[in-house]
């Protein structure tokens, strides 16, 4: 049935091009018909006209030279030459009355205008019908000629002839033509709708098939149809990759999600066998906690993804980042003590160094870079929590002497459940890194991985600067 | 005060019925859309918690058509759903508050005791006991057999928070998204620290503590 339809919508389609090809095609030619048709009449009748006037003066020279005899030996010569069917000379005298007539049978009765006048100009041009030759059109000239008025009546009979053979010839042109452009039109239309069809049935059997590695045809014309394919392509590709990514962070979700609910079962398990009401209480606390967690890292899972489709929500304030590094440290004080660790803040001094920030989201964002160079770095190890400025960005970064991340691996450690594979790398839940990411994407920033002056890794995040640098602001209170 | 709550999961609406009516309150459950809106529009209610995914009618149309009948009855929505925009309907509809499945208990405790006293209902007592020690949440000042207690701003908020649900066991995690707002724990040991110094100031160190330690995963504020 889909592929019924589809015929159905091509054939409109290429119909609808022929047909507006065709009328398009067919309005010029008829104009230009049009055009032609009345020039070539219009040269025809002031070729008549231009004989009439060149007779007159043959016939002025005639009455000077031999008087009214002379005129009239030269008009019936005349007559007599072209026939009198279709040449009728006439010469009234001033009053009106009629001097001269050439043979007037095939004539009859003219509705010409009459000689004595009234006259504009010196000479009066006209067509006229001739009544008894079934309408025959005629072309008259009515001219004063010394004392008389002299009037010439020329039959367009071979004009006429000559008009209606070269309408004949442009209708039949014209015929002819469409002919050819109707079937040129439809093959054109069918051939870039081919190409369309194409692409659609490619498109089709993609979506049927769900095979999405399949790629729609490219001809390689470079013309708009094949940047079409290109474009349904790239489509294609981007949403294959978007699929796979999704399909590896099920994969990875899954695998993460066992892990914790393995543990929270064991532990039901265990308080289940228990008899000691305290021991119970405790494998429900734990339970209560492995549970906390699970949620806070399903939510944390969310709020990357509403971070990437940019949804997240923001809360934005004025965030001094000496502050917020001073906070962050503080909240490892104990972890770093705990593992032996040198933990140490390097400010920018006497200077606040404000931006517009969601100031709980930034502190997880660092805090996670934190906790990640904390889990990385070896005991006896050096971090080093540093807030700068540089190019007009506010920095703000954690560096640490630990094992470093080489450059391959710099972009994958964002990546959702991403997990180096470090020997005695404890407990990373992957998801930290990616988080912090997403947040400071969030924020119109970004997290570059560097090598740290420490030895290992340097995370810095760069954010725009709101104010610039306002001195000697709100440092001191935060000691 | 009166609070029915419309949701269908027994599990959930039983464990949240005992923990309210041993806070105090009376708690009616209705298990299904229909009933739940005959209930909340025949009887007595001060508080009505729904669910968005109900068997009959769902959440959104009760919101609805309560909200018509009770304009000022505070409403708290549930749901397991977290988008924004889910939040935003619910909240967009009519419901005062919007709280994601699942969830502490001492955290719709909270949302409950905040919406009552929107209303008038509960009016939240500022000075809090807990054995000898005395926390007044207004005056921001802590003391312990009489005694005035010197607390960091983060320390007195942990100790509002345990004095609030004394009694009950609070887990790290719940302890660092309720009090310090960070809803992914970074690893480190913040909370510990903070339970640590505020058993010094309190000078707790009888047997059994005041706060006592679960596994090392939780925490008990109990005289």
């Amino acid at each position: 049935m889909s592929l019924r339809l589809e015929g159905s919508w091509t054939k409109s389609l290429s119909l609808r091009l022929t047909v507006l090809h065709a009328a398009v095609f067919g309005l010029l030619y008829g104009l230009l018909s049009l055009v032609i048709y009345f020039m070539v009449a219009r040269a025809v009748f002031q070729n008549v006209d231009t004989e009439m006037l060149e007779e007159f003066h043959e016939m002025e020279a005639a009455l000077e030279k031999g008087g009214l005899a002379g005129f009239r030996a030269h008009a019936l010569a005349e007559v007599a030459e072209e026939g009198p069917e279709n040449l009728l000379i006439r010469l009234y005298s001033k009053s009106g009355r009629l001097v001269f007539s050439s043979d007037t049978e095939s004539w009859g009765d003219l509705s010409v205008p009459s000689p004595t006048g009234p006259w504009r100009g010196d000479r009066q041009v006209g067509s006229v019908s001739v009544t008894r030759r079934g309408n025959l059109k005629a072309r008259f000239m009515i001219v004063r000629l010394q004392d008389y008025v002299l009037e010439q009546v020329v039959s367009l009979e071979w004009d006429l002839r000559l008009l209606a053979r070269l309408r004949r010839v442009l209708i039949t042109a014209a015929l002819l033509t469409l002919l050819i452009a109707v079937p040129a039109g439809w093959a054109l239309a069918r051939r870039s709708l081919v190409q369309v069809k194409r692409i659609d049935q490619a498109a089709r059997s993609i979506v049927t098939g769900s095979d999405l590695t399949r790629r729609v045809p490219v001809r390689g014309t470079g013309d708009e149809l094949d940047e079409l394919a290109r474009t349904l392509n790239m489509m294609l590709r981007r949403i294959e990759g978007y699929l796979r990514e999704l399909s590896d962070m099920m994969d990875n979700t899954a695998h993460d999600f066992k892990t914790p609910l393995a543990r929270i079962r064991s532990l039901a398990e265990e308080a289940l066998m228990e008899t000691n009401p305290l021991e119970i209480q405790g494998n429900l606390v734990q339970i209560m906690e492995e549970t906390d967690r699970f949620l806070s890292l399903i939510n944390a899972v969310l709020d990357i993804s509403e971070a990437r489709a940019g949804l997240l929500r923001l809360q934005r304030t004025r965030v001094d980042l000496n502050d917020l590094a001073w906070q962050v440290a503080g909240l490892f004080e104990g972890a770093c003590r705990a593992k032996n660790l040198d933990l140490s803040v390097d400010l920018v001094e006497d200077e606040a160094v404000v931006v517009e920030a969601d100031r709980g989201r930034l502190i997880q964002a660092l805090a996670n870079l934190v906790d990640n160079a904390v889990k990385f770095c070896p005991a006896g190890g050096r971090i080093r929590l540093v807030v700068r400025i540089r190019d007009m960005k506010a920095v703000l970064g954690v560096e640490d002497s630990g094992p470093g991340v080489p450059p391959p691996m710099r972009t994958k450690i964002f990546e959702r459940f991403f997990r180096a594979e470090v020997p005695g790398a404890a407990d990373g839940r992957g998801v930290g890194l990616s988080l912090a990411k997403a947040y400071v994407d969030a924020h119109g920033g970004h997290i570059h991985v560097e090598e740290s002056p420490l030895g290992g890794t340097a995370f810095l995040i760069h954010l725009p600067l709101t104010t610039g640098v306002s001195h000697r602001q709100s440092h001191a209170e935060t000691k | 005060m009166r609070i029915l709550m419309i949701e269908d999961d027994e599990v959930l609406s039983s464990f949240v019925a005992r923990g309210l009516r041993s806070s105090g309150f009376v708690v009616e459950i209705a298990r299904d859309g229909d009933a739940g809106l005959a209930m909340a529009l025949e009887s007595e209610v001060d508080i009505l918690i729904v669910d968005i995914m109900l068997p009959r009618l769902d959440g959104f149309s009760i919101i609805r058509e309560v909200r018509r009948a009770k304009p000022s009855l505070p409403i708290l929505v549930l749901s397991a759903r977290r988008s924004v925009d889910d939040r935003v309907q619910g909240l967009e509809i009519g419901g005062d508050d919007y709280l994601t499945k699942p969830f502490a208990f001492s955290e719709l405790l909270a949302r409950i005791r905040a919406l009552g006293r929107r209303v008038g209902l509960v009016s939240e007592s500022t000075v809090l006991q807990v054995g000898p020690v005395t926390v007044d949440v207004v005056r921001h000042t802590a003391s312990v057999h009489g005694r005035q207690v010197d607390l960091q701003p983060k320390e007195f908020a942990l100790l509002v928070y345990m004095a609030r649900n004394a009694g009950r066991v609070l887990t790290r995690t719940q302890i660092l998204n309720q009090v310090w707002g960070y809803q992914f724990d970074p690893g480190s040991n913040v909370v510990d620290v903070h339970v640590c110094r505020l058993r010094d100031k309190l000078g707790d160190k009888g047997d059994p503590r005041l706060i006592r330690t679960i596994r090392g995963v939780g925490y008990v504020f109990e005289a």
